[in-house]
Parts: structure tokens; sequence; C-alpha cells
């Protein structure tokens, strides 16, 4: 068992902030929000991948610049949460710079084992559900949320092998988020993703979440004619699930999200969704915002 | 503490080829140092996993690094592809370097490395030597951040290019130079024979001050008044000098040009600085 690390102040959920989209760091994503305003399109904040930062993070300033100076959340994995091994501090001065040039609110990291300082696994890992990785989780947060300059926020990952450990992927989610005081970023998205590697029982994994702790959505929104696209059907049917699934989700009175980013370039498709749908699903994710709100 | 071992043994498994195989035969009790710190409830734990969920997801590792590498080297991989079975030499490349993360430039460096012991070993033409090189400086300058702007440079009063202004190339850029001519490779893929003579060249790869992660290319022969400035900055009459071929009327729109599409600064003198700061001249 690790030493016991003082609690530091717990972070509080903020109020709504509203909805976005995941902008890779690309000309063309700079281009797509060009043509988003075009047809009447709006954001309320913006998510950045910190990988993509890395070499330039100055630029976060400019794209920040160029959105309206609308606030933003950074997802990450560098801060290597699920390890026992500690990021370089290089990487943790580079994650807060990016923070500070970013206008962020709060960091998502990943419920994944990312390797060891040494050896990169390539990918987010499925940790052991054990009590011992499940402390490691808690610790780091609580450490790490000294230096980070912005709260954290927990992001369930797709299960790819049996369980392991006394844990499901969703109920080490719930005891990381209650043991170190966090927010939860809830991904429809990694549910899918599982069914490549090992399907989930979602309606279990979902019961598990405390609702009451998700401050943020993530849900997928890919082009709509790949999508239709015959071979395309099982994706299509995974998009309509994640939606369907939002919508219940607000029905629920303890699930009062802060946020709901989209990710316009669904997992398997190649072309990102088009400014007109990606300003019709901000607005759908706009009304399922403030239905909660309304509450 | 011995969750260290649990997280280098799943790291392991997933990108080591030569592990897998030896863990896959001979399991937990395997004489391999990834597996020496497990304890026996750990070994317990692991022995429960099936396997083929984590071949799968090596699978999809390996190919999400095999995606990452051809955004920057898709030229080169092409062109490798009509003299070698890039399958193979994309695994080769994998299994020699199994352990580190996947930072760009760290990729870059094991990358071209491997490329050139690989067409040495296969006795492969050397302008893929060439291309591979040349994807990695395009890529490494696209994203180094641009070089904040000198003192002096860029006054909003600056009208016109004067002759005490000092050129200065923004910045990042690089100047490299290849056995062979890449740019007639790049814009005539199918053209450049199997056994091309080599024709030094030298190029400016200059990252584009007003797109994210893009480069603008020069070949040097074809641009003086660039090869000039990239041996350092020089004010308009020096690059008289350097440059003698062009008049003085065409040296300035050359230069009114490289500053319209933001390829250099302009900085004047600190004796007339204090008038264009706000437009007066």
């Amino acid at each position: 068992m690790s030493a016991h690390v003082a609690d530091p102040p717990v972070p509080v959920k903020p109020d709504v902030i509203g909805v976005g989209f995941l902008y890779h760091g690309v000309p063309e994503f700079a281009r797509l929000y060009e043509r988003l305003v075009e047809v009447g399109g709006h954001i309320d904040l913006v998510e950045f991948l910190a990988a993509h930062h890395h070499a330039d993070p100055g630029h976060l300033a400019d794209i920040i610049d160029s959105l309206g100076g609308v606030p933003s959340t950074l997802h990450c994995f560098e801060y290597m949460i699920g390890s026992v091994d500690r990021p370089a501090a290089a990487t943790v001065e580079r994650l807060r710079r990016m923070v500070e040039l970013s206008n962020c609110r709060y960091i998502g990291e990943h419920v994944g084992v990312m390797g060891t300082r040494d050896r990169y696994s390539g990918t987010f890992l499925q940790p052991f559900g054990t009590d011992e990785q499940t402390e490691v989780f808690i610790e780091n947060l609580k450490r790490d949320r000294d230096v980070a300059g912005v709260p954290f926020i927990i992001e369930n990952q797709a299960q790819i092998y049996d369980q392991v450990g006394p844990r499901s992927v969703c109920e080490q989610v719930r005891d990381i988020a209650e043991g170190a005081d966090v927010g939860i970023l809830l991904s429809m998205s990694n549910f899918t993703v599982a069914e490549r590697f090992h399907p989930m029982d979602r309606e279990r994994e979902l019961e598990a979440i405390p609702l009451e702790r998700v401050w943020q959505l993530h849900i997928p929104l890919g082009s709509g004619a790949e999508l239709a696209e015959p071979d395309n059907g099982r994706q299509r049917r995974e998009q309509e699930w994640a939606h369907a699934t939002a919508e219940q989700l607000f029905k629920e009175e303890s699930f009062r999200p802060v946020s709901i980013v989209l990710e316009v370039q669904n997992a398997g498709t190649i072309a990102l969704a088009t400014p007109e749908e990606i300003r019709d699903g901000l607005d759908w994710a706009r009304d399922l915002l403030g239905s909660g709100a309304d509450r | 503490m011995s969750l260290t071992a649990v997280q280098e043994f799943l790291a392991a498994y997933l990108r080591d080829p030569a592990f897998r195989d030896d863990f896959r035969e001979l399991g937990t009790e395997a004489d391999l140092p990834e597996l020496a710190g497990l304890s026996e409830e750990e070994k317990r734990l692991v022995n429960g996993i099936d396997l083929a969920d984590l071949d799968r997801v090596s699978n999809a590792v390996l190919n999400e690094r095999f995606e990452r590498t051809s955004s920057v080297y898709g030229l080169f991989l092409e062109h490798l592809g009509r003299y070698a079975d890039v399958t193979r030499f994309y695994q080769e490349y994998d299994r020699l370097h199994t352990r580190g993360w996947w930072q760009r430039r760290a990729e870059v460096r094991r990358f071209e490395a491997f490329a050139l012991d690989f067409v040495v070993r296969w006795g492969l033409p050397d302008h893929l030597v060439d291309l591979c090189r040349f994807c990695s400086v395009v890529t490494t300058v696209s994203e180094s951040p641009k070089v904040s702007v000198p003192k002096f440079a860029d006054l909003p009063g600056i009208t016109a290019v004067r002759g005490n202004y000092t050129v200065r190339l923004r910045e990042p850029f690089e100047v490299v130079t290849f056995r062979h001519d890449v740019l007639r490779i790049v814009n005539d893929p199918t053209g450049y024979g199997a056994d091309p003579t080599p024709s030094v060249t030298g190029l400016l790869v200059h990252r584009d001050w007003r797109e994210h992660k893009r480069s603008r290319v020069f070949a040097l022969r074809d641009h003086p008044v660039l090869r000039a400035l990239a041996a350092g900055p020089k004010t308009v009459f020096e690059l008289a000098a350097a440059v003698p071929d062009f008049s003085y009327a065409s040296l300035l729109a050359v230069v009114a040009d490289l500053y319209g599409r933001d390829v250099v600064h302009l900085v004047v003198p600190r004796e007339v600085a204090g008038e264009l700061t706000t437009g007066t001249t």
C-alpha cells in the first residue's frame, strides 16, 4: 500500500459550460470551424488532445483566439494516472503550459494503463480491477491535482480482456471517482470500441456509474453519408445507441453534466461529419444539456 | 511495488513479439525479466487472461503505429514498395523498437536510422534514403513552434521595402542537402527510374506561418535570394551584393513578395523604428 497523500481541496463541479467538439490539431479543423460558423453553428467549448500539441503548445492559444476565446478541456493520458511510474517533470510542465494557454477548465484523463515510463504499451490498457491498482489511480489523482492547475475528470475505457480482479471497468471508474473525489467523463464511444475486443455488458456498466459525478459526455457524430453505406451498418447502429442512451440518461434526476463533446470523426470512418451535421448535433446536445439544467 | 511488474508485463506482451512468443510457450514460469517481479497472486491473475484478447490488442497497436508512421513517411513507403515488402520493412522496424514512447521526434529519429540500415542491408536504391530524410525534415519543421518576431520587425508603419531594412527568414526552417533531386522525385514519382543518377540538391524547408503544421519547400538553386538569406539575415544592400544578377528593382520586388507571404521578417534600423510603430514616416 502506498504512503497516504494528504487530501488537497476538492474541486467543485462547475456550472454548465455547454457543447463543443473534439478539435484535432490539423489545419482541416480550422477550416471545419469556419464552415460551421458559416452555416450558423457555434460552440461553447472545445476539447483538445494533449498528444497533438506537445511540439508546439503555443499554438493552442492561436486556436482559442480563432474560436472566439471559448473555454476548453484538455484530453490526455500523459499524467499516467494508472501507472506506478510517474511522468517526467518536463512532460508535466508542458501539460501545465497547455492548460494555461488554452483557457482550460478541466483535464480529462484516462482510466487506463499506459505502461511504464520506460515501456509504452501503445494504447489505453484496461487496468486490473484490483484494490492495489485502484489505489494507485486514487493516490496519483490526489497528488497530481496540486500540479495540474485545473481539476481532473476520469474517462471510462474500452474493455479489452476478461475482468481481472473484483471490479469491472465502470465499477473501477466509480471507486476511483469516489476515492479521489473527481468527476467522470462518460464515453459512449468506448463501449463501441470494446466491441472489437471484448464486448461489455453496457447496461450493467452504466448502472455502476455514479451519474451525479458525470461532468462531461463524449458522443460520436460521424459522417452521415458514410454511416448510411451498407457496409457501415454496425457503426450506424452504434451511433444511434449512443445518442439514444444519452437521451435516456438525461431523464435521470441525478444526471447533470456540464458539457457534451461530440467526436466528429467517428472511429473507423474516414470522413468528418459535415458542418451542417455538426451544427445540428451541437443544437441537439445543447437541448439535452438544457433539459438537465431545467430540472 | 510489484504492480509495476504487471504493467511491465502487459506493455511487453503488446509491444514485443519475441516476448509474446516466449510467454505463449512458457507462461508465467518463463525466465523472462518482465515476469521477475510478479507476485504469486499476480501470476494467477495474469494466467486468467485470454491471450487471444491481448493478441487482438497487440495487432491493433501495431496497426496504429503503422498509421502514425505512414502519416509522416507515406511518400517514402510508397517508393519503398516498388523495391521491397513494406509490411516486412515495417514489422522489422517495430521489432527493433519495442519499448519507447511514440513522441513524434523520437519516432522520426528511430525510423530514419532504421530506413538507412534497411536500404544498405538489402542493396536498395539509395534515393530512398533521401526520400525518408525529406519526410523527416518536412515533419519536424512543420511541427516546430514559430520563433518569436525579432525586435523592430514587421512594424505597422512599413509601407515599402527599404535598402537598410534587414531581411530575415522567419523561423523555423532548415537547409538540407540531398544526394538526389528530391523535388523531382516528389513531382514526378513514376518517371524516376530504378537507378537514378545522384544530383546533389539543397532545399530550404520553411515552416508556413499562415497554416499550422505545414511547410513550404524551395530548391535553393532556383531561389538565390533565399539561398543568401539561409546563410543569415542581410540588409537589402547586402543582399544586392550577394545576388549581383538581380537589379535593385527586381530585388526589392522579390523581398516585398517574400514579406507579403510571411516568408521573411523586415527589421528596421533602430534609429527609425519609433517613426514606424504608428505608421508615421
